[in-house]
């Protein structure tokens, strides 16, 4: 095997020239035109092959699809990168060639078992290729592509690749049998023809109709050459001598080109991993960025939505109870429209209860006008006449409100009840047995039923039938007018009234009784603070005529009860602050006035919470009259039992 | 001679071999009754959890209760001063009293069932744990002396299993058959 290597590459050696390939010259320049376009678009698969070989040889531990991929795509990347530097850079011909000759490989014999020392020799030849002898290019293409000479090339190319280039390097015919051949001249190639003509023709192709071509080519390259010789001898020489010569520097550039080649080779190899791994980092950067940039997505979207999202993601499964809870929904409902109902009624019942009052204030009035004292006598003026009628009439429906106040009252209680119950028995189902609510729905369902306000289930019986006798309304005036006059204006008093009328008002403070003629007097006063802390009583009328006075502050601390009549007027009052820190007692009808004055403050520092006779309604007027803007000065027990009663 | 040593040797290896399958049978039981033991004192410790739990349970709504009766109560107090009302027969007259003394019973009876409850399941619980002690001292017997007579105590364990065990499935108590405290009395307790 040795000495066939020998012999093939001392043959080859010989071989090398034109010969051969002029006659093939033609054919081979439309070749080479080709190739020369072409080669690029079939570098990527020669490339690939490169890939696919390097695939082999890669480290275990690889994730061989994960290269599969990465590989497929980093070579489009790198060839792409390549394709670019070729076209952009001139000097990069000789890749250019490369890419070609590879490609020529590929599609020839030596594809599979050139080592990459062959490809490098292989690719070597172009690196001293001058660029403008398009003619050698010829024949470095037609050389290196003898489509005849296949089956035998085959061979003879690995045996050449395989010949170190220390050979080429010892024998001038070695370096042209390599493939040095390529970069000679016309005239050099001419020379080595004639050096070894017939040993070219036997072993270069090995084909007979390369062998016919060698021998007529020989045969006129034989005359001429010595023509050539005898006209030439000298220059002859010479050319032997730069033949020699550029042999020489031939051996010198391959050594370069080789170098230049293994850079060349190593850089494409160096672009081609870095492509991969620019790839590689490039894909790994955009999974992060992914992962990242998908979150920001998610949220920029989302966050708008979110809201949204939560509503129609946080539907509440219907829960075990879910049925029962609205039904008890529903009867707390109509328990609050009962208990507003009772509001009202008892509203209206305060409402008639300050009319009667202030009615028997206006009989009362009307008796000491005109010295009546007799029902008779009563009844015969008219106006007093319809005043008790009226007092009658209001009594009698106040009466007549006590049922449907009742039976609201009664709904109320007996629907509070039975949620409650209900609720009891949803609190204890889940560790109970025998608790039936749908019994409970029945129930309140019954209850809902029963206590629906409608007129007919509100309405009074006949009022007509609870009227009380006129006699007793009459007695009753007469009773409280009897307590009235229980108080007389002292001497001391008077004189106090008579300065106050006469424009003095300095013992104002020190009065105790008060008239009505006092109080007119009492309402010209200038200022801003009216002290009646003597005062013990305040009827209307003289409320009526203080409620005129322009002033800011009114002390009645002395007064201990109040009526609705009176509060009536002294609410009117367009002051800021009354302080009543003598009333132990606020009654509900009062607060009905209170809620329409238009002052500030109120002290009621007097007042008491008794608890035997709690009235949550009072305290939570006041407490109500508080919210909307009125400052209340109460004790500290009061203002517990109102924030209870709130 | 050499029949005797024979026979003699017979005999030994069969001796050995009783005694091997003797230890093995020995070292099997010894074996069961250890699972055994650990098993149902595995079980023991389950079951002692889920009463734990239902106690918890039981005593957590027992207070809820208590304090519902605590705040109608009140209100009874309260709507008494308010309508000034001494005698129980007046008293039923208000609804709201009438209603909160119904309420009043109905939640009695339930914290006496609770409690009735509550009351077994911690004996419950203490007979458990009293047996898994037991098993604890029988097992460290059986580990040292390489057996004991335990049969007798998986007995007791899955009687007191076999009773508490579905009572931890069960409603705490029969809402429908709770006692009820009289009307009047709770009144009276109310008032003085």
């Amino acid at each position: 095997m040795g000495k066939k290597s020998n012999k093939k590459s001392s043959s080859l050696s010989d071989l090398e020239p034109l010969e051969e390939q002029e006659p093939n010259q033609e054919a081979l320049k439309e070749l080479d035109a080709r190739d020369i376009i072409e080669p690029l678009k079939k570098a990527p698969d020669n490339i690939d092959d490169r890939w696919q070989d390097s695939e082999t040889d890669a480290p275990e531990g690889m994730a061989v699809g994960e290269q599969e991929i990465s590989l497929d795509e980093a070579a489009e990347i790198s060839f792409d990168e390549v394709d670019r530097h070729i076209d952009s850079d001139p000097e990069n011909v000789e890749t250019e060639v490369l890419l070609d000759e590879n490609d020529v490989e590929t599609n020839g014999p030596i594809e599979d078992d050139d080592p990459p020392e062959q490809e490098s020799d292989e690719t070597a030849i172009p690196l001293y290729e001058e660029p403008d002898d398009s003619q050698v290019e010829d024949q470095v293409v037609s050389d290196e592509i003898p489509p005849d000479a296949e089956p035998k090339a085959d061979g003879e190319y690995s045996e050449i690749v395989e010949q170190p280039v220390e050979d080429s390097q010892h024998s001038p015919i070695a370096d042209k049998s390599g493939n040095d051949f390529l970069a000679l001249d016309d005239d050099e190639i001419d020379d080595s023809i004639d050096e070894k003509p017939a040993e070219e023709e036997s072993s270069v192709t090995g084909t007979e109709e390369i062998e016919d071509v060698g021998d007529i080519h020989s045969g006129t390259r034989k005359a001429e050459d010595k023509k050539v010789a005898e006209l030439n001898g000298t220059a002859q020489e010479e050319k032997n001598l730069k033949t020699e010569a550029k042999s020489q520097i031939g051996k010198i550039s391959t050594r370069g080109a080789l170098s230049s080649k293994k850079i060349a080779i190593g850089s494409i190899i160096f672009l081609i991993f870095s492509g991969l791994s620019i790839y590689a980092l490039l894909s790994l950067i955009d999974i992060k960025g992914k992962v990242k940039i998908v979150p920001e997505a998610k949220s920029q979207i989302g966050e708008p939505v979110e809201p949204a999202q939560i509503q129609a993601q946080t539907p509440k499964p219907p829960g075990k109870y879910d049925k029962y809870l609205a039904k008890l929904e529903e009867a707390e409902r109509l328990r609050n429209d009962l208990l507003q109902k009772k509001e009202e009624i008892y509203k209206l019942n305060l409402y008639y209860r300050n009319g009667i009052v202030e009615l028997m204030d206006q009989v009362s009035d009307e008796m000491q006008k005109t010295n009546i004292s007799s029902l008779a006598q009563a009844l015969k003026n008219n106006r007093i006449e319809l005043d008790l009628r009226t007092i009658q009439r209001r009594q009698a429906y106040i009466q007549g409100l006590e049922k449907p106040n009742r039976w609201v009252h009664n709904g109320s209680e007996e629907l509070l009840f039975l949620k409650r119950k209900a609720l009891l028995d949803i609190q204890i189902a889940e560790i109970a047995s025998g608790i039936d609510l749908n019994r409970h729905v029945r129930y309140v369902n019954a209850a809902i039923q029963k206590y629906q306000l409608s007129a007919e289930k509100l309405a009074v019986d006949d009022y007509t039938s609870n009227f009380t006798p006129l006699e007793t309304i009459w007695s009753q005036i007469k009773n409280q007018n009897t307590e009235r006059a229980h108080t007389p204006v002292s001497h001391k008093d008077e004189k106090i009234i008579a300065e106050i009328c006469s424009g003095d008002f300095k013992r104002v403070a020190e009065l105790s009784t008060m008239t009505a003629g006092a109080a007119k007097c009492l309402s010209q006063m200038n200022g801003s603070d009216l002290f009646l802390n003597g005062l013990k009583q305040l009827a209307p009328d003289e409320a009526k005529y203080l409620s005129r006075w322009p002033g800011n502050w009114i002390c009645l601390n002395s007064i201990d009860t109040l009526s609705p009549t009176v509060a009536r007027y002294l609410f009117k009052w367009e002051g800021s602050w009354i302080s009543l820190n003598g009333l132990t007692e606020f009654p509900p009808e009062l607060t009905l006035y209170l809620m329409e004055w238009k002052g500030h403050q109120l002290e009621l520092m007097g007042l008491d919470y008794h608890k035997k006779k709690p009235d949550q309604r009072a305290l939570k007027y006041l407490a109500l009259w508080e919210t909307m803007g009125g400052k209340l000065f109460v004790t500290e027990g009061v203002r517990k039992e109102m924030e209870r009663a709130m | 001679m050499g029949t005797d040593m024979m026979k003699h040797i017979k005999s030994s290896c069969t001796a050995i071999a009783m005694i091997g399958i003797l230890f093995c049978g020995t070292l099997s039981a010894t074996g069961y009754k250890t699972t055994e033991i650990n098993r149902k004192m595995t079980e023991i410790a389950s079951l002692q959890h889920s009463l734990s739990s239902k106690i918890e349970l039981a005593i957590e709504k027992k207070k809820q209760l208590e304090q519902k009766t605590e705040a109608l109560k009140e209100e009874i107090k309260q709507e008494r001063a308010q309508l000034q009302i001494e005698s129980y027969k007046r008293a039923v007259l208000a609804p709201r009293i009438d209603y909160n003394l119904k309420l009043i019973q109905l939640l009695l009876g339930y914290v006496a069932s609770l409690n009735e409850k509550i009351k077994y399941f911690q004996n419950g619980h203490e007979t458990l744990g009293y047996y898994f002690q037991q098993a604890q001292d029988d097992l460290l017997m059986i580990k040292t002396l390489n057996d004991l007579e335990v049969e007798k105590l998986i007995a007791q364990i899955n009687s007191i299993l076999d009773e508490y065990t579905p009572e931890t499935n069960k409603p705490l108590f029969d809402a429908d058959s709770v006692p009820l405290e009289d009307a009047e009395r709770i009144w009276n307790d109310i008032v003085n």
